[in-house]
């Protein structure tokens, strides 16, 4: 678990880390669907730029990122294998059986990747940048046109950020719950997959429980201190737009120009 | 069965943008039959020595001397789950690691992980929750329908229930009410007279320490600062307020005594020993007059 990059973030003060998250977030899910338009290989360049720029300035050093990608690597070599075996359209470099390796395949196979480690790197930049909590703000605001159709966005954004909240501190009752079954003799690294599967049980109930009594508990505090519901709160954390915002929704906003562009040029 | 750690050093996360520290060049040794305290303030470490004698991480520098029996990075897992078998664990709030039908089963679980067969790890669990002062009318009940208290004699059961020759103990008596917690302490000082257990007791309670320990280890930011007989420890209190800690109310009374002029021994730590001696000093003063 110590391994997992995505979804962490560090703390840091540069540029990247003081954009506003509804902005980051946005631009974050709009570049996933801006990869797509790319078709050629000086989209991907513009692309890669781009996401080079936005990796380098959040001053978090490259190895990071690079241990991001490590958990999907296998996932990616998959589709590459997939894409460069069988791609039967375009001139035929070599083949055997139903397998063929194409020129067609070969690039289709270099830009699935590319697209594999831009979506990846970009995501780890989101998140690496922003505190968990700021992102459910984020989600909070973007939701709220939902109220019009009587959509729950406060019950739900209150419930991400108590999850959110809760993830750090389930984690380390996880370890300790295992620490605690491990000196009681059970072992998680060895054994047939049903003996491994069995030995989950002395972790989950303890957790289960656990978890139901905190959430008693925090309901309790919580009723105690006044909370009745979501409808017309004040917020304490008071999103504000500034205009490196603005810079940064126009930078983007050119890329998106640059980008169509070359589906012309070339 | 004797501990030894040489030039330990553990960092968690090793290699990563969260790498942190916890234990620098750590020297000490426990020995055979030692009731040992580890104290130190919050975060200095004490935790992760106790993971590392239970063989639950591996030092990532230095050796740990286990009876004789060398742990280091490269030692194989299974090789410290032989360890773990020798050593029983009691962590904070062990209440939280129950999660059988019922308190018997439960109190099995641990033999029967090291190999025991039912009957044997049966025998052994009714063996311990006598030993916890558990009445047999809870036995098979389901653990989650018993007292915060109950609750806590049941997980410290299913360590004791493994038999262990190292019984480690991560502040077992936090969140007891004051006559559980004279009870339990009790029962492992008992045990540890009887059944010749080597005990390693992690503690805020100075007290506890200067009644029970024979041995006190103090840490302070991922370093043990000092290592001597709880008389020693206690004889300096600015030393220790340094380290964020405390002496006990005994020390502390007799230092007060002493400061309004009373000549009193300097190896007191316990109430029983300040009883005793201020019992001497008031005889030999009324023999005097």
């Amino acid at each position: 678990m110590s391994n997992m990059i995505i979804g962490r973030y560090v703390p840091g003060n540069s540029i990247i880390h003081r954009l506003d998250p509804r902005v980051k977030l946005i631009l974050s899910i709009s570049f996933i669907v801006l990869i797509f338009l790319a078709n050629n290989w000086l989209g991907y360049v513009v692309l890669g730029l781009f996401t080079l720029v936005a990796v380098v300035s959040t001053k978090i050093s490259l190895a990071v990122y690079l241990r991001g990608l490590k958990p999907v690597l296998w996932l990616i070599i998959f589709t590459i294998i997939l894409q460069l075996f069988f791609s039967p359209a375009g001139h035929v470099y070599l083949a055997f059986g139903p397998f063929t390796v194409t020129d067609m395949g070969i690039i289709n196979a270099c830009y699935v990747f590319l697209r594999f480690v831009f979506i990846i790197l970009m995501s780890t930049v989101l998140t690496l940048t922003t505190p968990p909590l700021a992102l459910a703000d984020a989600l909070e605001y973007m939701m709220k046109p939902l109220l019009k159709i009587k959509f729950p966005v406060y019950e739900l954004s209150l419930m991400l950020a108590i999850a959110l909240r809760f993830v750090p501190t389930l984690m380390d009752e996880t370890v300790k719950v295992m620490n605690a079954q491990r000196a009681r003799g059970v072992d998680f690294a060895s054994g047939s997959i049903i003996k491994r599967s069995k030995a989950i049980v002395p972790i989950l109930i303890p957790l289960f429980v656990g978890s139901i009594q905190r959430a008693i508990d925090l309901g309790d505090a919580m009723e105690a201190r006044g909370y009745q519901g979501g409808e017309n709160r004040t917020k304490f954390r008071v999103l504000k737009w500034q205009r490196r915002d603005t810079v940064a929704v126009l930078i983007f906003v050119c890329v998106l120009v640059v980008l169509i562009a070359t589906r012309f040029i070339i | 069965m004797a501990i030894e750690f040489k030039n330990v050093n553990y960092v968690y996360q090793a290699g990563t943008p969260f790498a942190n520290s916890a234990l620098t060049n750590l020297n000490f040794k426990i020995q055979p039959n030692a009731y040992t305290a580890l104290i130190g303030h919050t975060g200095s470490g004490k935790s992760t020595i106790l993971q590392l004698l239970d063989g639950l991480i591996k030092p990532t520098a230095g050796q740990i001397l286990f009876d004789g029996h060398v742990i280091d990075n490269k030692t194989p897992q299974k090789d410290l789950a032989k360890v773990r078998q020798h050593v029983g664990i009691v962590f904070q709030f062990p209440e939280s690691q129950l999660f059988e039908q019922t308190v018997l089963k439960d109190v099995m679980f641990g033999p029967q992980n090291f190999g025991k067969t039912p009957m044997e790890a049966q025998k052994l669990a009714e063996k311990a929750l006598k030993l916890v002062n558990l009445p047999a009318e809870y036995w098979q009940k389901s653990p989650f329908d018993l007292s915060g208290g109950q609750m806590r004699r049941v997980a410290i059961a299913g360590v004791l229930a493994i038999e262990p020759q190292i019984l480690i103990l991560d502040e077992p008596t936090a969140g007891l009410d004051p006559v559980g917690r004279k009870e339990m302490m009790t029962m492992f000082a008992q045990l540890h007279a009887k059944q010749n257990l080597t005990i390693i007791l992690v503690t805020h309670q100075m007290e506890d320490v200067a009644e029970y320990a024979d041995d006190v280890l103090v840490m302070a930011a991922g370093k043990l600062v000092k290592h001597a007989d709880p008389q020693t420890i206690f004889a300096d209190e600015a030393w220790l307020q340094e380290q964020q800690l405390d002496v006990p109310h005994a020390v502390m009374f007799r230092n007060k005594l002493v400061a309004q002029g009373f000549d009193l021994p300097k190896n007191i730590v316990n109430v029983e020993q300040l009883a005793k001696s201020l019992q001497v000093k008031l005889r030999g003063d009324g023999l005097n007059e």
